[in-house]
Formats: structure tokens, sequence, C-alpha cells
């Protein structure tokens, strides 16, 4: 068993800490605290390994391309996919549309969507309705309306999941 | 001051590829030793830290900058490490620090210049029986001696690196001290004597 001057003064000797003098004292008298101080001076003196330039080339040639600019690149490019499509869409058009063409378009899309809207109410109120309904519905082409309501739903329900989905790139 | 890993980092992921260079230059020595000790041969020590580089390298953009690079680097060093024991089935290990330009295995050599020749025996002897001595430590605190005194980490990195308290990290190598001094004792009192 050590006694509590030896841990303590030893414990200060780990701590790289300045002894004060009792410790001091204390240090010239214990061998085996003096042991101790012997033992991490050795460790200091301990030569670090100089870095070696051949390894070092040998593992900068070792290197493969960045993935991780790919993977930046890929989460990148759906970005820079649309902006490809707007300035081809503005190619194509000759320039920016007409104001009355753009300011048109919010009217134009509100208009349809209402047309479908009650078109699609209609139709399951009638379903609703009667056996009979139905069927004058189905002679009046009521069923492509609602074929063509089901498919345009899915396809709007998968243009929004795929705005609205995060962009995962390689590994989480 | 060399520049903090988190800055060199910071310019590679910012598309300054050779900075990566100047962390390949600061760990590869060390990491060669920590590899070695694991795994008791240099040679294989060698492929182990290029690939352990080129891992860090692979995955740049998931390093957490919670952690400090070096816990990374050394933390992915150890499992390649660790790795290539269970496919050997070989058990530990050497405290080959490498080898030199010549092929000569570098071992553990306290020199100093600064000391004065009639304590040279005696500080080569304490040498040689301090490398015998840490290579009979049980292996939890040889690896801990190896990191703070061969490889040159921090109590904190220490700590971080094997996932233990920082009171359990000086724990351990106060009792690794302990014992190292109780059995160098002769050594030591012929090298604290000329001192």
């Amino acid at each position: 068993m050590i006694d509590a001057t030896c841990r303590l003064v030893r414990q200060t000797l780990e701590s790289e800490s300045v002894l004060s003098p009792d410790a001091s004292a204390h240090l010239d008298a214990c061998p085996a605290c003096r042991a101790h101080a012997v033992l991490l001076e050795a460790f200091a003196r301990v030569p670090s390994r100089a870095p070696d330039e051949a390894a070092v080339r040998r593992i900068i040639a070792a290197l493969p391309p960045a993935p991780w600019q790919r993977r930046r690149l890929a989460t990148w490019l759906p970005l820079a996919a649309g902006v490809g499509l707007v300035g081809t869409g503005f190619a194509l058009l000759g320039g920016v549309p007409a104001p009355g063409a753009v300011a048109e378009l919010p009217g134009v899309a509100g208009g349809f969507l209402s047309w479908l809207g009650s078109s699609v109410l209609d139709a399951v109120a009638a379903a609703r309705a009667s056996s009979d309904a139905v069927r004058v519905t189905l002679a009046a082409e009521g069923l492509w309306l609602v074929l063509w309501a089901a498919v345009t739903a899915l396809g709007g329900g998968w243009a929004l999941r795929s705005l609205v989905r995060p962009v995962t790139g390689g590994r989480g | 001051m060399p520049e903090d890993d988190a800055e060199v980092l910071k310019r590679v992921l910012a598309g300054d590829e050779g900075a990566f260079a100047t962390l390949v230059r600061r760990y590869e020595a060390k990491l060669g030793v920590y590899v070695a000790q694991i795994i008791g041969s240099a040679e294989d020590a060698r492929d182990l830290v290029q690939e352990a580089f080129v891992r860090v390298w692979c995955n740049l953009d998931q390093y957490n900058p919670r952690f400090r690079f070096s816990t990374w680097l050394f933390r992915i060093a150890h499992n390649l490490a660790i790795d290539h024991l269970r496919r050997r089935r070989q058990p530990l290990v050497s405290l080959s620090l490498g080898e030199d330009d010549e092929g000569d295995e570098i071992r553990l050599d306290p020199a100093d210049d600064r000391r004065d020749p009639a304590g040279d025996l005696a500080n080569r002897e304490l040498a040689r029986a301090l490398s015998r001595e840490i290579d009979r430590l049980q292996p939890s605190y040889r690896e801990l001696v190896v990191l703070r005194h061969l490889i040159g980490l921090s109590y904190n990195e220490i700590a971080e690196l094997k996932n233990l308290p920082l009171g359990t990290v000086k724990n351990k190598l106060f009792r690794a001290h302990s014992v190292l001094r109780e059995t160098l004792e002769p050594f030591l009192a012929g090298v604290g004597a000329k001192s």
C-alpha cells in the first residue's frame, strides 16, 4: 500500500503539474516516487517516428476519385436538371413568355381544377343516387371521366411525392 | 503553429484535395505504430494504414465534427486491425515501431542526446527493459500506454477513442505506470541516481 502523500505526488507527476515545495521535498526523500518520476521522464524521451514521405506518397496515390464529390453532384443534379429544362423551355419559346400568357396561367389552372372537381363530385353523387343514374352517367361517357380523374390523381400524387420527398444521397 | 485538423478538413471538403496530404503526413507514422502494436506486424500495418486513409477519404463528407478527426481515424484503423486479426486468427503483439530506411526494426529507445555519457548505458538498459515490460503488460494497460507514450495522444483523446471515462483512462494509466515502476525498480533507481 502506498501512503496518501506518495499517491498525491505521483498523481501530480502524471498530470504534469508543478510540484509544491512539500511534494518536491517528498520526492527527494522517497525512492519509489523518484522512480515513478524517472519512469515518466523515460516515456517523455521516447522519440516519435518521423513521417515517411514515401508512405505518404503511396497513400495519396492510392486514393480513389473523391466519392463524396460524386455524392454532392447527385444531390444537386435534380436542381441542375430543372434549371436546364427551364432554360430549354425559354430557348424553345424564344425568351420569357409574354406577361399576358403568364398572368393567365393561375386563372386557367384554377378553372380547370374546379371543373375537374365538380365533374368528379357529380359522378360520385350520381353513383350514390341510384344504379339508373350510374347507367346514365356511364352512358354519357362518365366512366371515361372517372378513369381520367383517377389517372390524374395518381400522376399528381406521384409528382407531389417527388417534390416533397427529401433527396437522399449515399449512405446515411 | 500547425493548422488544426478541422481547418485542414474544411479545405479538403472545399475542393483543396491536396490538403489531405497534410493529414496523412500528420498521422501516418502514429497510425503505423498503433496498428503494428495491435497486429504485431509492421509490414501488414503499412497496408492497413493505407486502407484506413482510403476509407477516411471515401467518407469524408460523413465525418462528424463533434469528434476529433484523430479519434475517427484511429477508430477506423483499430477496426481494420481487429478485422485483420480475426482473418488471421493471430493474437497480439509486439512493440515494433515499424522499420527504418534500411529495413531494420525500430524499437522503443528513449535515447536522449542531452544525457551525459555516464548515464548512457543505464538509459539504454532502461529503454530495453521498458520495451520488454510494456510488452508484458496486460493488453488493456498496454494499449493505453502505447496510445499515451508512443503515439502521444492526450488523456482526452484516449478517452474519446476508447470510449472510456476520462477518470478511468487516468486510473488505468496510473496503475500501468505503477506496475512498470515496480518491475523496473532496479533500472529506474540506476538512472535516478545519475540524474
